[in-house]
């Protein structure tokens, strides 16, 4: 699994200079200040991993939080970067942010397979914690806390494939019922029966009938085929016929039309009513939809609150003392409420849509024989007439749909838009009688009213069998998918069973590692079912006494109910992370109290030693009892600090920026450069200047860290001076490095004089052998007072090897 | 613990494999699914098309 090798920042977040985090694959323990700009680490970890950082994205920013990415003081047209290495170097990459054209673009490095894979992967997986998240799952409803574990095992897939499936099925029902197909097969058989005066149910025995029909006019045709019926009807027909046979198809068209009219109209009768009956449940509690408008209020309020540097316990808006806990969870019962409302919104604008497909349903039919260029033959003027009527009342049920829930109007009632049946029964009417006059006109010609039974049985016949494919066709897609969703529906169930019974279990032995003996027993996650669907989870416990109780936030305190979180974010990391073996915790124990701070670091090392983690806090006293566990634990210990001209930044172990330094060397890279070889010198000369008691003016705590070179060195020469230390006295080094162009003075920190590379090379030279001259080789330690040999009168390093005279 | 739970992934993937080796379900039918889950385009409009697609074609049914 993948550990991380360093983390380079520049112009993201706090950062505005390179912030380089070398980590080797260590862990890494990270001290800062509020606002020293620690957090800035999680961010980009996020931004790198998932592509967004979700604390960051609002409305005014953008759902990625890219807008709040770039460090604030960065221009336009300069790029900011995070480069990652790995354990594994084919995932190094670098990502880097620019303005292009107006809006800002992120790109990768790396685009090999190999990474793009990897990263793919990594997006699943739980890689950041932040103090505002631990309580989210916690105190989150009954449906979040389905939500969001399902985010986490990417549950949430499973989920929108049930609602594919259960979508596309329902969808199906309704366009079979819509279709009637056995209302059209009925009709048509009907025709049959007229025309033949028998029912026909093969092709076989259709060929019988019409064969028997035609033999007294000899055509010289074997009807072996229905298709053979074709040419039968060709010989039969006369020149003249063509236009009573048109009429004849169009008027049989307009019966089939209104077959399944009567029934689509009752569906949208009672869809109308169902449409109401929602409609006016919203208006008649229309304060309940003004709550609404709160909505972002009490989101802003519940963001608030989960931020950690909010910690008074008293409600922001009203100023009411109140614990921050419970207000938290009054104002997450409220969303919920809301969610209530919206959800009541939602069956609305569903039953609308479905409203809007039935009147198109109910329509198209009639529509098209509006569209048939025989609608505008005066023979059928009183169809169109009636047809359009019936349209015309139809449509009418798109004006209620119009009307908005805000205007509290009262929509139509379900009586008032009803469809009058006239048009249909005068329709019907009309088409029977005009066939019944066309087929009486055939009697008088046999081969002629032949031609006509024939016609018209063959279409109806025709009919019958593409209806009943196409309703097999759905009936079968239908029931297929009906088995597939049951068995989905189990297969979900059984998944999500096993899942929680392993996660409670995880979480339950991390919380007892945290609160031993607190009588907080046996943690559940609970699946809760609504319609034999899963609805949500809650999380259950045994409280003292008291068995399967819940909610958490009525029973355990703020800093318990973080241990939960905790619990819960450390279970999925151990579960899911496959890929990766490190997390960042940003600040986590925030609200833990004295105890659980501890046993939350002897968990860390104990349980999860072989993770690589990178631990963030802004708590002094528990950052160093932390720095005392993990200083034997091979963790990096680091401090971010932050001031005006750097942004964020990082005092790096000497040890690493040397080797960064070196690395720069060797790869003639001279960015920075100058400033990291003499930050390497300062460092030296701090240490050396506390080994020699070499005085300095004095200056107050945080001040005293920015003591420059150039003060250093003028001072310990004229200690070397005053203890008459002549082998040092005679070294020309120290000269070399007071007029070099590197030191100076305090405004040529940081300087931006542009200097060659051939210039920096060589002071780093001359700070290399300043080094030799003050730390051993051998031993590595610098000659220091606590080795002071008073008979030889010599300073010298722990082995003793190197010294020099020095006069006390 | 990792070996006893599975991922959403694993869960969709073990059983559209089930769902591949019934021969009880209407082949076709469930042929669309499994390939729209595999080409990751299972969305109800997706699927929608395909069945419609399929009742379209002229011998759809005809080997059931």
């Amino acid at each position: 699994m993948v550990k991380l090798n360093s983390i380079g920042v520049k112009g993201l977040r706090g950062v505005r200079n390179d912030l380089f985090i070398g980590l080797n694959k260590r862990s890494a323990l990270i001290y800062g200040d509020n606002g020293s700009g620690k957090s800035s680490i999680a961010d980009v970890f996020d931004w790198f991993f998932y592509d967004r950082i979700d604390h960051l994205a609002d409305e005014e920013i953008g759902r990625k939080g890219y807008e709040a990415l770039r460090n604030v003081f960065l221009k336009d047209d300069e790029t900011a970067s995070l480069s990652m290495e790995f354990g594994n170097p084919m995932f190094d990459s670098e990502k880097t942010i620019e303005i292009k054209e107006g809006s800002l673009k992120a790109s990768l490095s790396n685009d090999s397979i190999e990474f793009t894979e990897y990263l793919t992967k990594s997006k699943e997986e739980n890689l950041t914690l932040r103090y505002k998240e631990l309580v989210t799952f916690v105190l989150s409803s009954k449906t979040d806390k389905l939500r969001a574990l399902s985010e986490i095992i990417g549950y949430s897939k499973v989920t929108e494939t049930r609602d594919v499936l259960r979508v596309v099925y329902n969808r199906l029902s309704k366009e079979i019922k819509t279709k009637g197909f056995d209302n059209l097969i009925n009709h048509q058989q009907s025709q049959i029966i007229e025309q033949f005066e028998q029912n026909v149910t093969t092709s076989e025995q259709f060929i019988e009938v019409v064969t028997e029909m035609v033999k007294p006019f000899n055509l010289g045709v074997e009807i072996e085929a229905l298709k053979d019926i074709n040419e039968v009807l060709k010989k039969i027909k006369k020149p003249d016929d063509s236009k009573i046979v048109k009429q004849e198809a169009f008027v049989l068209k307009i019966e089939e039309s209104l077959v399944n009219l009567p029934t689509n109209l009752g569906e949208l009768e009672s869809q109308y009513k169902d449409y109401k009956a929602k409609f006016d449940a919203i208006v008649s509690d229309i304060e309940k939809l003004k709550k609404l408008t709160i909505d972002k209020l009490l989101t802003s309020a519940k963001e608030l609150l989960l931020e950690e540097s909010y910690t008074e316990n008293t409600c922001p808006l009203c100023e009411q003392d109140k614990d921050k806990i419970t207000l938290l969870s009054e104002i997450k019962a409220r969303i919920i409420e809301l969610e209530e409302i919206k959800k009541e919104q939602k069956e609305l604008t569903d039953a609308s849509t479905s409203l809007q497909q039935q009147i198109r349903n109910t329509i198209s039919p009639l529509q098209s024989l509006l569209d048939d260029k025989l609608i505008g033959e005066k023979e059928n003027e009183n169809y169109k007439t009636n047809i359009e009527t019936l349209v015309t009342a139809i449509k009418k049920y798109k004006e209620p749909m119009k009307v908005k829930v805000a205007s509290e109007s009262k929509l139509d009632d379900e009586t008032e838009l009803l469809v009058v049946k006239k048009p249909i029964t005068i329709l019907k009417s009309e088409c029977k009688s005009q066939l019944r006059a066309i087929k009486i006109s055939r009697k008088k010609d046999p081969k002629w009213e032949a031609y006509g039974k024939i016609s018209t049985s063959s279409h109806a016949y025709a009919q019958i069998i593409r209806m009943r494919k196409e309703k097999a066709s759905y009936e079968n897609q239908r029931d297929t998918l009906e088995a597939i969703y049951r068995r989905f529906l189990k297969k979900q169930k059984e998944a999500l069973e096993a899942f929680l019974d392993a996660f409670s279990g995880k979480i339950d032995e991390i919380y007892q590692f945290l609160n031993p003996d607190e009588k907080v027993e046996n943690i559940k996650l609970i699946p809760i079912e609504k319609n034999n669907e899963l609805s949500g989870i809650t999380i259950q416990f045994d409280f003292l006494d008291n068995k399967d109780v819940t909610p958490p936030h009525k029973f355990l305190s703020e800093s318990h109910i973080n241990c939960l979180g905790l619990s819960f974010f450390l279970t999925s990391v151990e579960a899911f992370n496959k890929e990766n073996k490190f997390m960042v915790l940003d600040d986590v124990i925030s609200s833990f109290d004295a105890s659980h701070r501890k046993r939350f670091a002897d968990l860390l090392i104990e349980k999860y030693g072989d993770y690589q983690i990178i631990l963030l806090t802004h708590e002094k006293t528990w950052f160093d009892i932390v720095k005392n566990l993990v200083r034997s634990k091979n963790w990096q210990i680091k401090t971010v600090k932050h001031n005006e001209t750097k942004g964020t930044y990082m005092d790096e172990s000497p040890q690493i920026l040397k080797e960064r330094i070196e690395q720069k060397i060797a790869t003639s890279d001279e960015s920075n450069l100058g400033n990291d070889a003499r930050k390497y010198l300062e460092h030296q000369l701090k240490h050396i200047a506390l080994n020699l008691e070499v005085k300095v003016t004095y200056r107050h705590n945080d001040m005293n860290e920015d003591r420059m070179a150039f003060e250093l060195l003028t001072e310990l020469k004229g200690t070397i001076n005053k203890r008459k230390s002549t082998e040092l006295q005679g070294e020309p080094i120290i000269d070399r490095l007071l007029g070099s162009l590197f030191i100076g003075n305090k405004d040529s920190h940081d300087s931006t004089t542009e200097l060659e590379f051939s210039d920096m090379k060589a002071f780093w030279n001359d700070v290399m052998e300043f080094e030799k001259l003050f730390f051993c080789e051998a031993c590595g330690t610098p000659v220091s007072l606590r080795y002071y040999d008073e008979g030889a009168k010599q300073i010298s390093c722990k082995k003793r090897e190197l010294h020099y005279i020095w006069k006390k | 613990m990792s070996t006893e739970i599975k991922s959403g992934k694993e869960i969709l993937d073990e059983f559209f494999e089930e769902v591949k080796d019934d021969d009880k379900l209407e082949k076709n039918t469930a042929g669309a699914i499994i390939d729209l889950y595999n080409s990751g385009k299972l969305t109800d409009r997706n699927l929608t098309n395909a069945l419609s697609d399929l009742r379209d074609k002229k011998d759809y049914g005809k080997t059931e």
